[in-house]
């Protein structure tokens, strides 16, 4: 085949994508960008004059708190995920059998089966003070009174942990899983500890995939608003609940515009650092 | 409590006497701080699910729409109040869209909805009051003795004070609101 008729052909199959893209993402994009910069009129709407007014807005202490309780809430989910996801990951990748691997695979992204609303839901009837486990640990005189397990921050952190793991299991898995095991063995052969091989052998070699993994963990968390809602009982509120709120209560779609940016700008700001990261693991290995 | 801007601040407003559609930044800041205060003792805040709170015992009391109060499990087992500060006066509207193409259609549907026949199956299977005079006295009584709010009067309504577009003072009510749900 020619190169320009594979040119053509290639752009065929590429059109589908884009097509995909530009609708739903770079339009989207550019109306809250562009909106941004207005302001709201009296009774909701936009007024098209040229404003910075809401970017002035954002940087209001109220705001930034919000984003800071965000940011510390997704930094918490995506640690826990972590220390949690990696001996997952590692269990699962080192299994012998093929059949024994995807068995616990299919494990992992079961619960992707049922509405994740309906799973953070389910949550509430387990977890509160009349719930499941409360009544259980009651029952069998393990506590006195019900434990306030839910509408706190525990309650959010533990909701968006058992959202988002599988996300961090996966990348780890499949890193974990290309790791060709004859490197371990010959750090072992030279007498290196378990956990001596897994600090300089192992971990080194993931680096990608626990990038990754984060990445795909911290970003969804972030923006989450469904759990502080359901499960901190919306006693705080975290930066997509405040986006929400002003779509949909203040109407104030320009300053909402302006806030989901703000989050944009903290998740393109991670994206960057990530391929960075990358690119550095790779020199490295291409160094060694 | 519920969170949505304008319910969330109307009871602290009501309690401080002033109006449910303040925009006065001094008023809204004093009700703010009232509610941040409350926020310690209050169990969160839902403007969604309130009545499945009580269903499940979570909840002793919750703030709610008078009309989904009628939606817990068991309504022999419910009370409900209406402060004596006093409470908002919310009716669902209807309207036509300056430009629309079908006002006689538009018309027409109204017209339906107004029936008492078809205001009275609203009242009865949505359980709302309805503004229909001959649709809420066709009401069955032992209805109006299960869901005792669906007995309020027009009189006791009417003295409750009317929730009215803010205009441009929606930023500044809703900044109020946000710092109560952004308060530890």
């Amino acid at each position: 085949m020619k190169a320009t008729s594979r040119w053509r052909h290639g752009r065929l199959t590429l059109a589908p994508a884009l097509l995909w893209w530009g609708i739903f993402l770079a339009a989207p994009l550019a109306l809250i960008l562009g909106n941004s910069f207005f302001r709201r009129g009296s009774f909701g709407g936009i007024v098209y004059e040229p404003t910075l007014d809401n970017f002035v807005r954002a940087v209001d202490p109220l705001y930034l708190g919000v984003l800071a309780y965000s940011v510390q809430i997704a930094i918490i989910t995506t640690a826990i995920c972590f220390a949690i996801g990696l001996p997952a990951a590692y269990f699962i990748a080192t299994r012998r059998t093929a059949r024994a691997r995807n068995a616990l695979l299919l494990l992992v992204i079961l619960p992707f089966w049922t509405n994740f609303l309906i799973r953070t839901y389910a949550w509430i009837v387990l977890l509160n003070r009349e719930g499941v486990v409360n009544q259980t640990l009651q029952g069998l005189g393990v506590v006195d009174g019900p434990l306030p397990l839910l509408y706190n921050d525990f309650a959010v952190v533990m909701g968006l942990v058992y959202g988002y793991i599988p996300l961090m299991i996966l990348p780890l898995y499949a890193a974990l899983e290309r790791l060709n095991p004859d490197i371990r063995e010959a750090a072992e052969d030279l007498g290196a500890h378990p956990f001596r091989i897994l600090r300089t052998v192992t971990l080194p070699l993931i680096v990608p995939g626990i990038v990754a993994g984060c990445v795909f963990v911290f970003v969804p968390t972030l923006g989450n608003f469904p759990v502080p809602q359901l499960l901190g009982g919306g006693r705080r509120i975290m930066i997509g609940n405040l986006v929400n709120q002003q779509f949909l209560e203040a109407r104030d779609w320009p300053f909402g515009a302006t806030l989901a940016l703000g989050l944009m700008f903290v998740l393109m700001v991670l994206l960057v650092v990530q391929s960075r990261v990358l690119r550095r693991n790779r020199e490295l290995a291409l160094d060694a | 409590m519920m969170d949505e801007d304008r319910w969330l601040m109307i009871p602290a407003l009501k309690v401080l006497g002033y109006s449910a559609n303040s925009t006065d930044e001094a008023q809204l800041q004093e009700a703010a701080d009232l509610l941040i205060t409350a926020k310690s003792s209050l169990l969160g805040y839902d403007a969604e699910t309130f009545y499945t709170k009580l269903d499940s015992g979570e909840a002793v009391a919750v703030h709610g729409w008078d009309g989904w109060c009628n939606y817990v499990a068991d309504p022999a087992t419910m009370g409900w109040a209406l402060p004596a500060e006093g409470s908002d006066l919310f009716v669902d509207t209807m309207l036509i869209p300056k430009g629309s193409t079908r006002v006689e259609a538009a018309h027409q549907f109204i017209d339906f909805i107004l029936e008492p026949e078809n205001g009275q199956w609203v009242a009865e299977n949505i359980l709302y009051k309805v503004p229909n005079k001959a649709a809420m006295d066709a009401l069955d009584p032992a209805l109006l003795a299960t869901y005792p709010n669906l007995a309020i009067t027009p009189t006791e309504l009417l003295a409750q004070e009317s929730l009215r577009d803010l205009g441009a003072g929606q930023v500044t009510f809703t900044e109020a609101a946000t710092q109560v749900k952004a308060a530890n």
